[in-house]
């Protein structure tokens, strides 16, 4: 007897699941009694819901009527899952005591498209700030994941109405900082450049070599694996102890470390060398990889023009070209370096 | 009343079968169930010893030309609280009338029997049409009257083709005609215990959630033609497709949202065997 080919019969299913598709977006108009609705188990959109903001809502209902009808997934006759409409429903339930609502009926709807519509309905009719959208990134992003969809940061910086570099942002946030850390940016204790800017500096640590470093390390890997651990911050020559290196990983090790010590942030205005009048309080934003992040309000854009004026007197020369090599757009060793 | 089409895109897999035994069931237990015979070859009528003269009698045809009442055209079966609207061969020329714009408007064409059956909606609990595999008038105008259709398969790879042009064909008629209509889920029949059969039921309950498929299968069967030639619905025999045909009634009621249908109620009662005795009947 020949074995069942799976492979073909999952093939098959896929076929079946992809052109079963469309009747899964297809919905109709339905009263459905309230008792068969269960709102979504991981609605990350009610979780501001208080019991004034329904309270207000109710009356509206009850002045005005519903106007849009509730969204739901129809699993089975008695039992419809919410995706758009929980406020309301609450409103209509604990409050105006409705036995049946109007409802937009999905059905077979997969838990992740349905999720994933809950997500995009509020993102649509809501503002969410910055940091409480960290929250949708993260639960957007494993549907994502797990739906295989092909370009997910597009598909990301879409569905939350941000740029590509707002989700990578995000991504670095969620991926490199703690638990509590995220938590704060959610809540706004911690602001999302601030976070970014940590994220980044953690994951430069972790990479002790640059963009080009990198890249010749890479080049040099075949014939000598060696140099990639190098703590060579150009790339061009290696440093005297990978010349010297005998195979010791003692001394590689070390040499990883102070390579390591040695990739603190840089800031490329505020350099080591360059003298900061003492007593003033930082009011820009870290730098993080060159790029500037953050907003002044007039009051600190007029207070950074004084600053400006008093450190242009301290230095009328400007900052000293053999201590400092300013980078365009503070891309160190960037081609573009030195470019006015 | 709720109507069911019992349908699928290829012949020969028990579309009749479940049918005649589901409405059976659903009459047994008490329920009001009118099936409409919409197969020109008169199948499910034949399951019955009707003693009317079909030829004269009015049946499905007349139903939707509007020559008959839908009561007129009601035939009571020998089981209590099952009607019956039969066919006959007459039934295959209805698309002349369906398309023709003299005798039926285009825009109506697909609603005539949704239309008639509104007439009869309060005498039934349920309506169930055993549709054509065809892809015509008469099957369009069952899809735009059902509220719920029920896919009878066999576990092959008939079985995945047919629900590809099925999904097709259901997307159209609720975009179209019937925008609530809604897969109740497929019915495995005939079923063995072999291994290509397992791993299709396994694929198509466990791989996909578009269509859902009925746990409960009919086991293929010999008294299920010994039954037709009886002239009486297999769950009133003591065999294996009569127990399963009960137990995939209970479970398309619990679907329905009916409370007391509980096929493990009915297994743990052990009213499979007795079901007869259960119902008055042994």
């Amino acid at each position: 007897m020949m074995a069942i080919n799976l492979k073909n019969l999952n093939k098959r299913i896929e076929n079946v699941t992809a052109s079963g598709e469309k009747l899964t977006t297809l919905a109709h108009s339905e009263e459905v009694p309230t008792k068969y609705i269960i709102p979504a188990q991981n609605n990350i959109c009610a979780k501001h819901d208080t019991t004034e903001s329904i309270q207000e809502l109710a009356d509206s209902i009850a002045a005005s009527g519903l106007i849009h009808d509730l969204t739901v997934n129809k699993i089975s006759e008695t039992e419809y899952h919410i995706i758009s409409g929980e406020r309301r429903f609450r409103a209509v339930t604990r409050v105006l005591k409705w036995e049946t609502v109007s409802c937009r009926v999905y059905e077979h709807m997969s838990d992740d498209h349905a999720q994933l519509m809950l997500l995009e309905a509020n993102l649509q009719v809501r503002h969410y700030s910055d940091g409480e959208l960290l929250d949708f990134y993260k639960e957007a992003e494993q549907i994502i994941e797990r739906m295989q969809v092909k370009a997910p940061q597009q598909a990301l910086a879409a569905l939350l109405g941000k740029s590509t570099r707002q989700i990578r942002k995000y991504q670095a946030i969620a991926e490199t900082l703690s638990q509590d850390e995220q938590r704060a940016i959610a809540s706004g204790t911690m602001s999302l450049n601030t976070g970014a800017q940590l994220a980044q500096q953690r994951k430069d640590k972790k990479k002790p070599s640059g963009p080009k470093t990198k890249k010749s390390a890479g080049k040099k890997e075949k014939a000598e694996p060696i140099p990639k651990m190098s703590p060579d911050s150009n790339g061009e020559e290696p440093l005297p102890n990978q010349m010297s290196f005998d195979g010791n990983t003692a001394e590689l090790t070390g040499a990883f470390e102070d390579a390591a010590k040695e990739m603190q942030p840089e800031d490329d205005i505020a350099d080591k060398d360059v003298a900061t009048p003492a007593g003033y309080q930082r009011l820009t934003h870290e730098r993080c990889n060159g790029i500037k992040t953050g907003y002044w309000s007039d009051a600190n854009k007029e207070e950074l023009v004084q600053r400006l004026a008093e450190f242009e007197n301290a230095y009328p020369s400007g900052p000293n070209p053999e201590n400092k090599k300013v980078s365009f757009y503070g891309f160190k060793d960037s081609k573009l370096a030195g470019i006015k | 009343m709720k109507t069911i089409a019992i349908t699928y895109s290829k012949g020969g897999v028990g579309k009749t079968a479940t049918a005649v035994n589901t409405a059976a069931v659903l009459a047994d237990e008490g329920f009001r169930v009118l099936l409409v015979d919409l197969d020109p070859q008169g199948c499910a009528t034949a399951n019955f010893s009707v003693k009317k003269d079909m030829e004269s009698f009015p049946t499905a045809f007349e139903l939707l030309t509007g020559d008959s009442e839908p009561s007129g055209a009601i035939i009571h079966t020998g089981i209590k609280g099952l009607d019956l609207i039969g066919a006959e061969y007459r039934l295959s020329k209805i698309n002349d009338f369906l398309y023709d714009p003299e005798k039926c408007p285009k825009e109506i064409a697909q609603y005539i029997l949704k239309d008639r059956l509104e007439e009869v909606k309060n005498n039934y609990d349920f309506c169930l049409l055993d549709c054509l595999p065809s892809d015509d008038m008469i099957k369009k105008n069952a899809l735009s009257a059902a509220n719920y259709v029920v896919l009878p398969a066999i576990a092959d790879d008939y079985a995945l083709t047919g629900l590809e042009y099925l999904s097709k064909e259901l997307a159209e008629v609720k975009r179209t005609t019937n925008p609530a209509l809604s897969v109740l889920g497929v019915l495995f029949t005939m079923n063995e215990n072999t291994a290509v059969k397992k791993a299709y039921t396994d694929a198509l309950s466990n791989g996909q959630n578009i269509f859902p498929v009925f746990q409960q299968t009919i086991r293929k069967c010999s008294k299920i033609p010994e039954a037709l030639n009886h002239q009486k619905p297999v769950v009133h025999y003591r065999c294996t497709a009569g127990r399963d045909y009960v137990a995939f009634t209970y479970e398309l009621l619990t679907r329905l949202g009916y409370d007391n249908y509980s096929v493990d109620k009915l297994k743990q009662q052990q009213l499979f065997q007795p079901y007869l005795a259960h119902k008055g009947r042994g």
